[in-house]
């Protein structure tokens, strides 16, 4: 029987396209296999989509970076983005899908506390780290060792953003507005901003709530004028915060206005137009920041998305790259054999970072898995956030 | 501060009133439960703010863009998910407008993205004090366009032919069309009147709110359906009413109560009403049948 050349030929392509393809790939940095997987939750849709979007935007920016630059390991980096529509269900079958079926490494987001809080637990079993960008209600990293948070929770973000606001404005008396079904609003709301506005000396007239889905804030800002509040300080993400801003501008309550990690968005001033004029926000992140770095980030972020990010992209785009150094120099092998302790090797790795130079600041992560670095007191003026801090 | 929260709650139901107002046509005339109202009203918001951002459109341009907009998309809704669906299957055609509400929110989301944007200020807003009371322009810009448009609605329903066309269908569908009317044209007539109708209250909203995202027409479908309920199905003078009377709960519940208080309200009456008065507060047009 005479074997045709061309089989002979098509058979030799496949053994080497098979055997001797991946030898290449391996030589070329310690990492085996075809490509090196992250996985990423975000809302890309509805609430605090701004905070999502721009998340994704960072992090495919830094993975084209990353891949043109050779890659992790010499392997090319592929992340997989999942919307999570800021919806608790959502998250919890994406984050199974991405550790059981998709195998990645390691998962970035999810952006919103009321996801983190609770997929957290879950992360016992699923043995995958996942590291949130935006997510900063108090306490939530310490749920597991596998949850981990590159951001300053919102009590520390908040702190020397009330004392200033409550220092330029002389507020004596105000009300808390906050969304009840929104996790880190709720903990600003009914545990962080109470005990800021008494340590700032200022009374609290009321704490008045809404809902996420809520669009009609009229009956809250009408309480709070006839209260006589003379600030009102916010539990709230962007969206909501801004047209609550615009009510009390449409009634005549034209108090300043002190917000926390999720209102502090570029959203906030967008929707908000004239009425978010002279409003004090938290941030974990100074977009603004000299540093030639945050420049260089801001000009690509702005050319990517249009504008500029809350600081969950910046997190973001700083999350890829400290992925990229930890699976690189912690041995990790990337063999799909080796994927529990290739996880393993990527969280304690996070878990350490000390010092290390990202876009967002100096982070180090604390004992619990909270991170830190640059914060900024953001200020309104001219439909611009700038930093106030001295 | 009573009284200024009842001209929120008066502000709100407006807005209640004029969705429930198509559903209850369209239940009349129909009898079928139109899920994809509460996204016509979303699309007519974001072609108003359309054309206020991109064509440079005063408040008055918006509202007549938007209304002929959602009037087409009336048209679509009773071409593509109405018409060819067979009236043999009495959920079928619910099916197929819950498709409808689907198809229309993804296509708003790819458009506008998934984002809440702002309804840029159209109208100047100046404060008029009554003693305590105080009310912007804006507020009565959006009541008067309301009340104006319910007047019409009622006017046209009561004394032009295709009115009594439409009140002779919501009766009996057979005997009005054998009778001589054209049950076809009654029912285009009513989707597109409804359609602008909520288009027009989509304009307003963004008006009054500001801020408009491709998710706000669930919500108001939802309030909507219980407006049409409290006020009795196909009645139309009951939907202006209960609107009216359901903003006004949120509103004062909200204030007095609580905000997870809002709906815990609005949902107990209306199951008392089911409960206890079937038909609604201003009974039901179509009782015989139903």
């Amino acid at each position: 029987m005479k074997i045709p050349v061309k089989f002979v030929t098509a058979l030799a392509v496949t053994v080497a396209a098979f055997v001797v393809a991946p030898m290449i790939a391996a030589d070329a940095g310690q990492l085996s296999g075809r490509k090196v997987r992250l996985g990423a939750m975000v809302p890309l849709t509805e609430k605090g989509a701004e905070w999502g979007q721009s998340s994704k935007a960072s992090m495919e920016i830094a993975a084209e970076e990353i891949n043109a630059a050779g890659g992790i390991g010499g392997l090319p980096l592929e992340i997989l983005y999942y919307d999570t529509r800021a919806k608790e269900s959502e998250g919890l079958n994406i984050i199974n899908r991405l550790a059981e079926r998709d195998k990645v490494l390691a998962v970035v987001g999810p952006c919103f506390s009321s996801l983190f809080e609770i997929i957290a637990p879950l992360l016992d079993r699923l043995q995958v780290a996942m590291i949130s960008m935006c997510s900063s209600k108090p306490g939530l990293s310490a749920l597991s060792k596998w949850a981990l948070r590159n951001t300053l929770t919102s009590d520390k973000q908040l702190k020397p953003v009330v004392a200033a606001w409550a220092k330029e404005y002389g507020v004596k008396k105000a009300v808390i507005i906050h969304d009840l079904e929104d996790a880190v609003s709720r903990a600003e709301g009914s545990k962080i901003l109470p005990g800021l506005l008494k340590a700032n000396g200022i009374e609290l007239l009321d704490v008045l709530t809404y809902r996420t889905k809520d669009t009609d804030f009229s009956a809250q800002i009408t309480k709070a004028k006839s209260l006589g509040a003379q600030g009102i300080a916010f539990g709230s993400c962007y969206q909501q915060a801004a047209a609550i801003a615009k009510e009390a501008h449409k009634q005549g309550l034209k108090v300043p206005m002190v917000g926390g990690a999720c209102a502090g968005a570029p959203g906030f001033v967008t929707i908000g137009g004239s009425a978010a004029e002279g409003a004090y926000m938290s941030t974990a992140a100074w977009i603004d920041d000299p540093r030639p770095k945050v420049r260089e980030y801001v000009k690509k972020i702005v050319k990517k998305y249009g504008k500029k990010p809350p600081y969950g992209g910046p997190r973001a785009y700083d999350n890829i790259y400290a992925l990229k150094e930890i699976i690189e120099n912690s041995g990790v092998t990337n063999k799909s054999g080796d994927l529990a302790s290739d996880r393993e090797k990527v969280r304690a790795g996070f878990a350490a970072l000390k010092g290390w130079n990202g876009v967002a600041g100096e982070i180090t992560m604390n004992e619990v898995g909270d991170g830190a670095g640059a914060t900024a007191i953001l200020k309104v003026v001219n439909g611009q956030y700038t930093n106030v801090a001295k | 501060m009573i009284y200024q929260q009842l001209i929120n709650g008066l502000m709100l139901g407006a807005s209640y009133s004029l969705v429930a107002i198509g559903y209850t046509l369209i239940f009349g005339v129909l009898g079928l439960l139109y899920f994809a109202h509460g996204e016509v009203f979303m699309v007519g918001a974001f072609v108003g703010l359309y054309l206020v951002i991109h064509a440079g459109a005063n408040i008055y341009m918006a509202l007549l863009g938007a209304t002929i907009a959602t009037a087409c998309l009336g048209v679509f809704a009773v071409f593509a998910a109405v018409r060819p669906v067979s009236k043999d299957y009495p959920l079928a055609p619910l099916i197929s407008t819950i498709g409808l509400t689907i198809v229309l929110q993804n296509i708003a989301t790819y458009i506008f993205g998934g984002q809440t944007v702002a309804f840029p200020e159209t109208i100047e807003s100046i404060l008029f004090h009554f003693g305590p009371v105080t009310i912007s322009s804006v507020q009565i810009f959006t009541l008067a366009v309301a009340i104006v448009l319910m007047v019409l609605l009622w006017l046209f329903i009561e004394n032009t032919k295709m009115g009594r066309a439409i009140r002779a269908t919501a009766e009996n569908h057979e005997t009005a069309a054998l009778l001589g009317v054209n049950v076809n044209r009654v029912v285009l007539v009513t989707f597109i009147l409804a359609s602008a109708i909520a288009g027009i209250a989509g304009v307003l909203d963004g008006v009054k709110n500001s801020a408009i995202s491709p998710f706000m027409g669930l919500q108001v479908a939802i309030k909507g359906l219980v407006v049409m309920l409290l006020g009795g199905l196909g009645n139309v003078r009951g939907a202006m009413v209960a609107g009216i009377l359901l903003g006004m709960i949120e509103i004062l519940t909200a204030a007095y109560l609580g905000s997870s208080m809002r709906d815990f309200f609005t949902f107990a009456i209306l199951i008392l009403i089911l409960l206890y008065r079937p038909t609604g507060l201003f009974g039901t047009r179509t009782i015989e049948e139903r």
